[in-house]
């Protein structure tokens, strides 16, 4: 998922991976904060905006965005029916509040915003770089490295899953509404844990083989480029922009 | 003149949970310069007597003894890890950095190596698995005997004394099989390899043990 937009010539694919996850960080929280329209499609513009300085495949982005939208999908079932507020119009016993449209148009656009820049920040840099920045940006070796390996097994997971669904193929399984299908599924599932409870114990075991005591060493360091000050310059100005926006009630 | 060994088990007796003896008053010496195989049937014990060797798993009796030093705890285990390398039998088991140069270089880096010298290390270590211009790719996109190949040049880029090998042919090819032979050869140390393949131990190693009634017996010498 992180890495399908790698290869790349934009600037921002040039900056520095420590800038990009520090803004990825601050224009999602800049977003979430927000609480008016005129701020969040802000968000949204600047969203686009950086995807399409990123020159990253629509399609595929498009293709990120429809994963999120499906959650925001049951807020959109749950949310308008239960947030209290003035009825928009009323459906049986059902009472649709106009707040609670306004709500939930606010937390689609902030999702999808959100999900904008991180593919614009994240998927542009390698699992490799990130991880990297993560550790010069001081944020605790373990959780970091929790996330690599999270980011590392679920491949090797993936491809358990795929091994054992061929194999339930070969024999000719079906889903179905079945004790037999469900029984089967956590077959699957409890093989799954299993599989990842051994990966682990054998993962450290061959760690403590080469010598791992707790602590990892880097071998590369990131260096500012020009780039790089323009980067923070530019990204710097748009959070602001936003946070302007809300203030002054531009828009 | 009798060779100084670099591993010593005496009289280990081990068993899992619950469960028989898998092995009983086990004896097990590997001196310096030889190169041994083991083979038997699946869970006769072979991968636990690595798993032993290297404190993983602590017998219930018995000593170990490695390059010379009686092991007591995990302390002991620690420093005799910097002598022993250890080849997984399941290369994804073995390989978590983000790169190929990463992976290599994490041994090396671990025992405070300076890093002009890991760069060095890691450079000489792929040249011999194969793996040149392999530095930048990532490691679990790798093919199985690629992947097998760069465990090896993982553990081989620490200059173990000993080797302990599971299974380095398994799921390779004839190529494969040669590289790893080969490289076995310019490592030119002490090695122990588990192996089902005949003709490969047949290559590589001077004595073949088996398991018999939870100890080891000789069965070939070439």
């Amino acid at each position: 998922m992180l890495e399908e937009h790698l290869k790349g010539n934009s600037i921002i694919h040039k900056l520095d991976p420590r800038i990009k996850l520090i803004y990825a960080f601050i224009f999602s929280l800049v977003i979430a904060l927000q609480n008016d329209l005129g701020s969040v499609i802000t968000g949204l513009a600047i969203g686009i905006g950086l995807v399409l300085l990123a020159r990253i495949e629509i399609k595929e982005v498009l293709k990120r965005l429809l994963g999120v939208d499906w959650f925001i999908l049951l807020l959109w079932l749950i949310i308008p029916l239960t947030y209290p507020g003035d009825t928009f119009f009323r459906i049986s016993c059902f009472k649709i509040t106009y707040q609670g449209i306004l709500f939930t148009i606010l937390l689609t656009i902030k999702a999808n915003a959100i999900m904008l820049i991180l593919v614009c920040f994240l998927a542009t840099s390698s699992i490799f770089d990130i991880v990297h920045s993560m550790l010069h940006l001081r944020i605790p070796e373990k959780l970091v490295f929790l996330f690599f390996l999270m980011f590392r097994y679920i491949w090797v997971l993936s491809d358990e899953y795929e091994k054992m669904v061929k194999a339930l193929k070969a024999r000719s399984f079906k889903l179905g509404n079945s004790i037999h299908t469900y029984r089967t599924i956590g077959y699957i599932v409890g093989g799954l844990l299993v599989k990842s409870y051994n990966r682990a114990e054998n993962l450290f075991r061959a760690m403590v083989c080469r010598g791992f005591n707790g602590k990892f060493w880097l071998l590369d360091h990131f260096k500012f480029s020009i780039i790089d000050i323009v980067g923070i310059s530019l990204l710097t100005t748009l959070n602001l922009a936003i946070i302007i926006i809300k203030w002054k009630k531009i828009l | 003149m009798e060779k100084n060994p670099l591993i010593k088990l005496s009289s280990i007796s081990f068993g899992y949970n619950g469960k028989p003896l898998l092995f009983d008053k086990l004896d097990f010496t590997v001196p310096e310069g030889s190169r041994i195989g083991l083979i038997g049937p699946n869970g006769c014990g072979k991968t636990t007597l690595f798993n032993i060797i290297m404190g993983f798993l602590r017998p219930q009796k018995g000593v170990i003894e490695i390059d010379g030093k009686r092991m007591e705890g995990e302390k002991d285990f620690q420093k005799a890890r910097k002598i022993i390398g250890f080849l997984f039998q399941n290369s994804d088991d073995q390989l978590f950095c983000p790169s190929v140069r990463e992976e290599v270089a994490f041994g090396p880096l671990n025992l405070r190596t300076p890093k002009p010298e890991v760069e060095k290390l890691v450079g000489e270590a792929l040249e011999m698995v194969g793996l040149k211009g392999y530095e930048e790719r990532a490691p679990y996109l790798l093919s199985e005997g690629e992947k097998k190949r760069l465990a090896i040049a993982s553990v081989i880029v620490m200059k173990p004394k000993v080797l302990l090998l599971d299974e380095p042919t398994n799921g390779l090819d004839e190529s494969g099989i040669t590289m790893v032979f080969r490289i076995l050869k310019e490592f030119g140390s002490t090695y122990v390899v588990i192996s089902q393949d005949n003709d490969f131990l047949k290559k590589a190693v001077e004595i073949v043990y088996t398991f018999k009634n939870g100890r080891l017996e000789k069965i070939n010498e070439y």
